[in-house]
């Protein structure tokens, strides 16, 4: 299945600027938010699927399913 | 010797048309750090009980940190406190700038000022001197012209302005204090009582910069600092793409005010993101005196005809919401004249874009009607309509002069069931932050002493399972490491709380900005900062002494409230938190329980060492402190 990526803030730095923070990946069916997390290599940051944060990571994804990846917002 | 402060406090007597100075002993400054618990000392031994906050006989004092103009990011900070026209309790508020250090610079740490003048004046500070002017011929100016005037006739264009604007003047219980036209000490209308004096503006110069105990250390700091800066992504995003740049993560969270706090989520949240500002209608990149972070914004842009010029800065994350999507608003050109209007009369955003979006409610609602707003469609999302009744708030026109009041003094005069939009605590509207997800903002927003604020701890969801190594490991410096599940509240997330709030009471003392120094995401930890105080300094304090000067502040607030006969029962929740949020995400039929709320709060006034009754400080709680001069 594919499952679009959209890296946030700062973290879009981590692809190339054209990517512009969007990417894709391209996952076996039946993969969780945690094969998402483990690519990125990025555990500490906050994840959405199709636009609500999502804080359980084994929580399965269905083809098309859109993943944004935030900082943590605090104050200010 | 002292270092990082002049011992220099500046005294005024409007009234008298006097000033003095005081040059108090070092273990003043030991006691109380500078900054807002400094200003308290005064403000709690001269205002006496019971009096309106516009009149003579209050208090307002404007103090910088001890490190305040050291050569390190986030100390260029002042804190405003005096009784609050809008609460009735203890008003405070803080602002960064340049002229926090131009202050130190101009030979004084703070001021105190007293009485009302006969005529408008405004006071120049100058190289450890001081003086009061006629400031006739600045009244009703917007800041910016002010400013201009003000360099124009004395001559020198590097010559900091603190000041009110119109709104100041006209006595709006919601306007601030602006320095550089676009940093404000917004909460709790200052701007009010300055105004109240006949004081327009505090100008300062002078090149009599402080020095630091050990300037090595701190250099070595600011080392530290950049690679900081590159490695911590909350931070670095601060600065890259400012406050606002919090924005789409508030969305998915479920915790972006929408629609005076109807929903969590708003459709527009990309069109007014940090990232749209800085791809759009960013010119550029502003600082603080000495800070590396550069989390300020410049912008330029035009809305409906109106030039938005870089003078007025930029909208931060907390103006981007209130003006934005607490309003339904989703046009960031909008946004930034919003911001702009705010900034040249004198308004705090946060209570005016959440009075804005309270009247909209009550006309989407049929409470007021076109006859009240002067012709106005005041419904969710009017771009237009929202700056027009700025401008009127700023200058007191038609329905604008009720709104100036505030939400809860306008809810009063249009009746019916308005006082149900409120989103304030002891009168003072709430920040964009919700606590539905975040559940710490429940305690924090009822209990903290002047109304609901988002910056008087650390938002928990910093200190739950999941979250980062480096993060857990400052939280432990303060004696909290043991994170807790994701969007729970329990006895552990009430101790974080409390413990984080007097972190954060200790920061608004020594001046501190607090995306710079905390216990979690922030440029620097607890540990860097205990050795920042030490090197500018001298003094060898510790993490326990800087917390005992955050719990005397926090002590000193809430006994003034309890003098103004403020207790637990002003510690309540808007009505609205306690019915279901509607619209989508993960926060839509989230709502609180007000006896589950109560509980909480007791659980929190016994961590505190007050009187669970009361849910104040009793008199042996201050004498601990070395309080015991004031009479609750």
């Amino acid at each position: 299945m594919r499952i679009r990526v959209t890296l946030h803030s700062v973290l879009r730095e981590k692809l190339p600027p054209e990517a512009k923070g969007q990417t894709q990946f391209v996952l076996p069916d039946g993969s969780t938010l945690s094969a998402v997390v483990t690519r990125l290599g990025m555990t500490d940051m906050v994840y959405a699927i199709n636009g609500s944060v999502e804080r359980n990571w084994e929580r399965p994804l269905r083809d098309t399913d859109e993943v944004d990846v935030f900082v943590r917002a605090g104050g200010g | 010797m002292v270092h990082s402060y002049n011992r220099k406090i500046l005294h005024v007597d409007l009234t008298q048309g006097k000033t003095w100075v005081e040059e108090p002993p070092e273990a003043f400054y030991r006691t109380y750090g500078g900054g807002s618990a400094m200003g308290l000392h005064y403000i709690l031994k001269e205002v006496p009980p019971g009096i309106d906050a516009l009149a003579p006989e209050n208090v307002l004092t404007l103090f910088a940190g001890v490190p305040t103009g050291m050569p390190i990011s986030g100390q260029s900070r002042v804190m405003a406190n005096a009784k609050s026209p809008l609460t009735g309790g203890i008003g405070d508020a803080q602002a960064g700038g340049f002229w926090p250090a131009e202050l130190k610079f101009a030979g004084f740490d703070g001021i105190v000022i007293r009485g009302k003048s006969l005529q408008p004046v405004y006071l120049w500070i100058h190289d450890g001197k001081a003086e009061l002017r006629d400031a006739g011929h600045l009244w009703g100016k917007v800041t910016g012209e002010v400013e201009g005037v003000l360099r124009k006739e004395l001559g020198d264009n590097k010559i900091q302005v603190l000041q009110i604007g119109p709104a100041g003047e006209k006595l709006s219980r919601i306007a601030c204090l602006i320095n550089m036209c676009n940093r404000a000490n917004g909460r709790t209308g200052m701007g009010a009582v300055m105004g109240s004096k006949n004081l327009r503006a505090v100008a300062v110069r002078g090149d009599r910069k402080p020095t630091a105990a050990n300037p090595q250390a701190l250099s070595k700091l600011t080392k530290l600092g950049k690679q900081n800066f590159d490695a911590i992504p909350d931070v670095n995003g601060l600065g890259v793409h400012g406050t606002a740049s919090g924005v789409p993560s508030q969305n998915a969270t479920g915790t972006l005010p929408t629609r005076n706090w109807n929903e969590g989520q708003f459709e527009g949240f990309q069109q007014i993101s940090g990232e749209t500002m800085s791809a759009t209608i960013l010119k550029e990149r502003d600082t603080c005196y000495g800070c590396l972070v550069r989390c300020k914004r410049v912008v330029e842009t035009e809305f409906a005809g109106t030039p938005v010029v870089p003078l007025y800065g930029g909208p931060e994350y907390e103006t981007v919401s209130t003006m934005g999507s607490y309003c339904g608003v989703a046009d960031l050109s909008a946004i930034a004249l919003a911001n702009q209007i705010c900034n040249q009369y004198g308004l705090d955003t946060i209570s005016a874009g959440a009075t804005v979006a309270f009247a909209m409610e009550c006309f989407e609602n049929g409470l007021i009607t076109e006859k009240d707003t002067g012709g106005i469609q005041l419904r969710f999302g009017n771009a237009e309509a929202l700056v027009r009744m700025l401008e009127m708030i700023g200058k007191r026109e038609g329905f604008g002069d009720l709104l100036a009041e505030g939400s809860e003094r306008a809810a009063k005069h249009i009746g019916k069931h308005a006082s149900d939009y409120l989103i304030t605590v002891k009168g003072s509207e709430a920040p964009a932050h919700m606590p539905h997800a975040k559940k710490s903002l429940s305690i924090i927003y009822a209990v903290n002493p002047f109304g609901a604020d988002h910056q008087s701890h650390e938002h928990d969801p910093y200190y739950e399972e999941g979250g980062s190594p480096l993060y857990f490991r400052r939280m432990a410096m303060i004696g909290l490491d043991k994170p807790q599940p994701p969007g729970s509240l329990n006895e552990e997330k009430v101790r974080m709380t409390y413990v984080t709030q007097v972190f954060f009471s200790a920061l608004d003392s020594y001046g501190l900005c607090q995306f710079v120094w905390g216990p979690s995401w922030e440029l620097y930890g607890p540990d860097d900062m205990i050795e920042m105080l030490r090197a500018a300094t001298g003094w060898d304090i510790t993490l326990d002494e800087f917390m005992r000067v955050g719990e005397r502040r926090l002590n000193m607030m809430r006994a003034f409230n309890a003098r103004e006969g403020l207790d637990r029962k002003a510690d309540v929740l808007p009505i609205k938190f306690f019915k279901p949020l509607q619209g989508t995400g993960p926060t839509a039929g989230v709502f609180f329980d007000a006896k589950e709320n109560e509980h909480w709060r007791d659980v929190y006034y016994q961590m505190a060492g007050w009187d669970v009754r009361t849910g104040n400080p009793d008199k042996r709680k201050l004498a601990a402190l070395g309080l015991d001069w004031f009479e609750l």
